[in-house]
């Protein structure tokens, strides 16, 4: 166990260095120049020149990647183009709000995952099944943007269900006293529980749209490891011992099945802290990494993005190490069969 | 399943097997989709005469999609955007499949050193979710839809990588290769003659899902205003050109593009799933 820790750690190092060489050779070898990209389509000559030198882009590419390399090290990701203010801090008061908008919406789409993918794989082959099946390829293949464009336009201008996508709270709220940088923990933890109503409510609508977004990979997923658990022999077993279909398919069939959702979730927990984010984030104005990336993206802010970028990558391959043991702490058999 | 659950089920060979419906259907709408992106810009132009009809007038007879505000057409705009978006789609995933099914038969055959380093090359590339890598690639080349078209495919080649490789490495132990070998074939020569015709049936089903995840993340990327570049016609960047519109009461601007996207994104997907469960 504690060899097989180490050998962990030792991935997780090579993967983190990875990450980082990956982002400097996309951001400075291929042909773009972050410099000309930065000072904008309208920049002269002499511009051009400045930004290149201000931020060391005259040097010799190695000693630019020694540099970048030592300050990676050093949890240094830059300095931002349009504010000027280390990118490591700006990522860092911004990541409270992703990270609360990413747990409820992952939630959300394991609740709603699991849930239609034990419904379908019950109903396996009739209609039940395939209307969850279709759901699943039209929410797969609904642009996310598009989805929680029209969800606005219904929801809050049409219905009035929810209030203007306008950050983290409505109008006329003030944020309460950061502990946590969540504005609904805190809320509570102030004892404002209307502050924390209504945070939650903001909190819900993109919430819900970015759980929906990732929900179809887990109801793939769990729909066919439920379907190969409850026609497996020990299920058949079960059956002929006379134990009720709600029995089974809690002991026999859920309990198996749920363990592949383990692994799946950190392919999810990326998507929604990154894929669907940076979308999600800038139509609903609220103020994460997402929107954060979208604004440098919009500023040609080339080291604001890529400060971005690596963030995503370092806490995938950290969630990856964590999932991992986790699956190992559910399933006994990996490490049999490994050895260990 | 049995053969006898199958026998049951009537997906007796020849017949119709369930899911088949959709897939003609997919395979329908991929077709009619495809020749009206030929036909239409052909017959009546591109929608691209701006002002020549009041903007923002909801859908009717003489506009199917309404018009935007610059008095566009959407739906001849929607239909000249199939070029763009659905080509892109073909490309990215055909190139995709070729690069990433060699690169993987090879990796596997080889074997040792090589193996190693390809396989610790695509591992850094799975951290990321292909949007956020597509993105920053772009975004580092310049914006503009070449550049987009390349980070997707980019983005989905490791992936193709992985799945190629893995099923090489099921038919690199097949006795037939070891004969190849044993008979003095050359590695190279062994990839191609042997394992990759017979380890590619995986990654042509994956491909047809990444037509349609391309689709998608090009999209996003123009409506993030890194991909194409208004006012070319490009469903992405469509919706993005309606988001003041949509706020303001006209949701016909954005909807019909993005309902394009449903369309042939969901199309390859369904056909991905259906030559997924013909094919194995």
């Amino acid at each position: 166990m504690l060899r097989s820790g180490l050998a962990r750690s030792g991935i997780a190092v090579v993967g983190v260095v990875g990450v980082a060489v990956l982002i400097f050779f996309i951001t400075r070898l291929l042909p773009g120049d972050p410099a000309r990209v930065a000072a904008g389509q309208y920049a002269t000559d002499a511009q051009v020149e400045q930004l290149r030198r201000q931020y060391g882009l005259d040097q010799p590419v190695l000693v630019q990647f020694g540099r970048y390399m030592v300050d990676f090290f050093r949890l240094d990701l830059g300095t931002s183009i349009r504010t000027g203010q280390p990118v490591t801090d700006e990522l860092l008061t911004r990541l409270p709000a992703t990270v609360e908008l990413g747990l409820l919406a992952l939630l959300i789409a394991v609740v709603l995952g699991v849930g239609l993918g034990v419904l379908a794989a019950v109903h396996r082959h009739r209609v039940v099944d395939k209307i969850i099946q279709l759901l699943v390829v039209f929410a797969s293949a609904a642009a996310v943007f598009w989805i929680a464009l029209l969800a606005i336009y219904l929801f809050v201008n049409e219905w009035g269900v929810f209030t203007s996508p306008i950050g983290r709270l409505p109008r006329g709220y003030a944020p309460p006293d950061p502990v946590t940088g969540f504005y609904v923990v805190d809320a509570l933890l102030a004892g404002d529980l209307e502050t924390a109503g209504a945070a939650l409510r903001t909190l819900l609508f993109p919430a819900m749209l970015l759980g929906l977004h990732a929900s179809p990979s887990i109801v793939k997923i769990v729909r066919s490891s439920t379907i190969r658990a409850l026609e497996s022999d020990y299920a058949r077993t079960s059956r002929s011992f006379g134990y009720p279909p709600g029995s089974i398919l809690f002991h026999d069939g859920l309990r198996n099945a749920l363990l592949p959702v383990i692994t799946n979730i950190g392919l999810v927990a990326g998507f929604v802290l990154a894929g669907g984010n940076v979308l999600i984030e800038q139509l609903y104005a609220w103020p994460g990494i997402g929107q954060y990336a979208y604004d440098s993206l919009q500023e040609n802010d080339l080291f604001a993005l890529r400060g971005y970028v690596i963030l995503i990558g370092v806490t995938y391959i950290l969630l990856n190490i964590v999932l991992e043991l986790a699956y190992r702490r559910a399933d006994p058999r990996v490490a049999v069969a490994e050895g260990r | 399943m049995t053969p006898i659950d199958n026998a049951l089920r009537g997906n007796v060979a020849g017949r119709m097997r369930p899911g088949d419906s959709f897939a003609y259907a997919a395979f329908g709408v991929l077709a009619v989709l495809i020749a009206m992106g030929v036909v239409v810009p052909l017959l009546y132009g591109d929608g691209d005469v701006a002002m020549k009809t009041q903007g923002l007038l909801p859908p009717s007879w003489e506009h199917p999609f309404g018009t935007d505000r610059y008095g566009r057409d959407i739906f001849l705009r929607s239909m000249a955007a199939v070029r763009i978006d659905v080509t892109l789609g073909f490309a990215v995933a055909l190139s995709v499949l070729v690069f990433g099914s060699i690169v993987g038969a090879l990796s596997a055959t080889f074997g040792r050193t090589v193996d190693m380093v390809i396989m610790r090359i695509t591992d850094v590339f799975l951290a990321f979710p292909a949007v956020v890598l597509a993105l920053i690639i772009t975004a580092s080349l310049g914006k503009s839809a070449w550049f987009a078209a390349i980070a997707v495919a980019i983005a989905y080649t490791p992936p193709m990588v992985r799945l190629s490789r893995s099923k090489a490495l099921e038919i690199r132990s097949a006795d037939y290769v070891a004969a190849g070998r044993l008979s003095g074939a050359s590695t190279v020569g062994l990839a191609f003659r042997h394992v990759l015709p017979n380890a590619v049936k995986y990654p042509f089903v994956q491909s047809t899902l990444v037509a349609s995840w391309a689709i998608l993340d090009f999209a996003a990327l123009s409506f993030l205003g890194v991909g194409v570049q208004p006012p070319t016609p490009e469903w992405g960047s469509m919706i993005a050109e309606g988001v003041g519109d949509i706020l303001l009461g006209s949701w016909w601007p954005s909807f019909f593009p993005g309902s394009m996207i449903l369309l042939s994104a969901a199309s390859f997907q369904i056909i991905g799933d259906w030559l997924d469960r013909r094919l194995r």
